[in-house]
């Protein structure tokens, strides 16, 4: 019997420390990289910008990434960031209320779909990705009847031939711009958010209980836990993240920009299965996932600051995806891994 | 059983409550726990910290079925616990049911093989088709008498 340890006798395992460390490892070298041949890279503002570039990613990720721990996967969530964004645009410009009005909106926005969600999965019994999917396509359509498929922004015309009375609150558009200090708000609420989730996850009875359930419900469930509770909360708590992330995206953009969030989801997903990747964990966490973000957030800004196309982004996310899947699937020498939902 | 879990963490599992405090999970009483499971049932292992898929099947079995025994239940219901479980393992496990139902603890026990009811059982009873066909005192009867009650239409 192994005990999992398998370089007792060679004292160095070169497989298992790029299963361990790989990751890390590209972070660390990219970094250098763009940060010793490109000046502007190096400037507090350029990494500022750049993290705060990738708040809405990660922060939408890490609630994938709760429901990637009890073993399902929401693809909703880029939908429900856009939801959110012509939510608080309609509640602002349409309805003139306050930006603190429009936020409640936004989450409870989110705790809907995300109940929703877990109702198709709970109750009705689809398959996680089958339903989420089928959220995805209803709440991209369903946002566009209120605001008749128009983006929302002030002097709107409405149906009647009136104009929309209100506009973006400056309060609202502070969320993307004021700062603590140095930092940009959106980037402290994703650091601040993932040390929540990390904490949840790792320290708590109850993130315990939710990687019991993704990795055997069965033998979840024979030790009393509750395990269709926990699916249901994990997607209300996505649904709540997704949200977040729209909110910070709605003030970034000012206006209810109809498309928005729609390229979220796959960045999202992607983070949460880069991070599953990190330190040889083989499982969904939050710190991989937000390493993972900040990966894809250092890769995009290196290579715009370099002049590379936009397009050449998502070869290099889907690289970088890849790449984290051979370090989990292909080289990590773990017995039992993390499969994603199918 | 969870792939990639220590012992302590399967030990714990179903009393999460009992082992946190306001939702956060007390490291210490959680290992102090693993250790008495692996103590009380002999569990053959490096540590509490080791991970159950490194155990054999008996040793797997004793921690799953020790854990409910550390709990200190009233009535225990254990639905086959020696199948696919060595000699050596049923033993302890046995033993350990028995030192349970010593003190207040009423258990039950199902199984269809009759070496092990009789390692463990006070009392005997048969069910063939769902019907009471055999109930005595396990020091009445023998291997041979319960087999042919087995055996008989009801």
């Amino acid at each position: 019997m192994s005990i999992g340890k398998t370089s007792a006798t060679n004292g160095f395992d070169l497989r298992d420390f790029i299963v361990k460390y790989g990751f890390i490892l590209v972070t660390v070298i990219l970094f250098v990289w763009f940060a010793s041949t490109e000046p502007t890279f190096r400037m507090q503002n350029t990494l500022f910008s750049m993290l705060k570039f990738t708040s809405v990613v990660a922060i939408t990720g890490l609630g994938v990434t709760l429901t990637m721990v009890v073993g399902g996967l929401d693809l909703s969530v880029g939908s429900i960031a856009g939801l959110s964004v012509t939510l608080s645009a309609m509640t602002m410009v349409i309805y003139a209320q306050t930006g603190a009005i429009a936020l409640v909106v936004v989450l409870l926005g989110g705790v809907l779909v995300g109940l929703f969600n877990a109702f198709l999965i709970v109750v009705l019994k689809i398959p996680d990705l089958l339903a989420t999917l089928a959220t995805m396509f209803t709440i991209m359509g369903l946002k566009l009847v209120p605001v008749d498929g128009q983006s929302v922004s002030s002097g709107l015309i409405l149906r009647d031939g009136s104009v929309a009375p209100g506009k973006f609150t400056p309060g609202f558009l502070l969320i993307d711009r004021a700062y603590i200090g140095p930092v940009p708000l959106p980037v402290a609420i994703f650091f601040i958010l993932a040390f929540v989730v990390w904490i949840f996850l790792t320290k708590t009875r109850w993130g315990r209980v939710m990687y019991a359930i993704g990795s055997n419900p069965e033998a979840a469930r024979l030790a009393g836990v509750r395990v269709q509770r926990y699916r249901a909360l994990a997607y209300v708590l996505s649904g709540v993240f997704a949200s977040i992330g729209g909110l910070i995206l709605s003030s970034r953009i000012g206006q209810g920009d109809i498309s928005a969030g729609n390229s979220l989801l796959l960045d999202a997903v992607a983070v949460s299965l880069v991070g599953t990747s990190v330190l040889g964990m083989a499982r969904p966490n939050a710190w991989g996932t937000t390493l993972g973000a900040v990966l894809i957030g250092i890769v995009i800004t290196g290579l715009t600051i370099k002049g590379f196309p936009y397009y050449a982004q998502d070869v290099v996310k889907g690289l970088v995806l890849l790449t984290a899947l051979i370090f989990s699937f292909t080289l990590s020498r773990r017995k039992s891994r993390f499969v994603p939902a199918v | 059983m969870i792939p990639n879990w220590s012992i302590s963490h399967i030990a714990t599992l179903p009393f999460m409550g009992d082992f946190s405090v306001r939702g956060i999970i007390k490291k210490i009483k959680e290992g102090i726990r693993g250790k008495e499971l692996v103590q009380d049932l002999k569990v053959v292992t490096t540590s509490h910290e080791a991970i159950v898929d490194s155990l054999s099947g008996g040793n797997q079995q004793k921690v799953v079925v020790g854990r409910w025994l550390q709990s200190n239940p009233k009535l225990m219901i254990l639905d086959e616990p020696f199948r696919g479980v060595d000699i050596g393992a049923r033993r302890d496990i046995s033993k350990r049911v028995r030192d349970l139902a010593a003190t207040d603890v009423a258990v039950l026990v199902l199984a269809s093989d009759v070496d092990e009811i009789l390692d463990v059982a006070d009392r005997v009873i048969v069910l063939v088709e769902g019907k009471v066909v055999m109930d005595v005192n396990a020091g009445e009867t023998s291997k041979d008498k319960i087999v042919n009650k087995m055996s008989e239409v009801a």
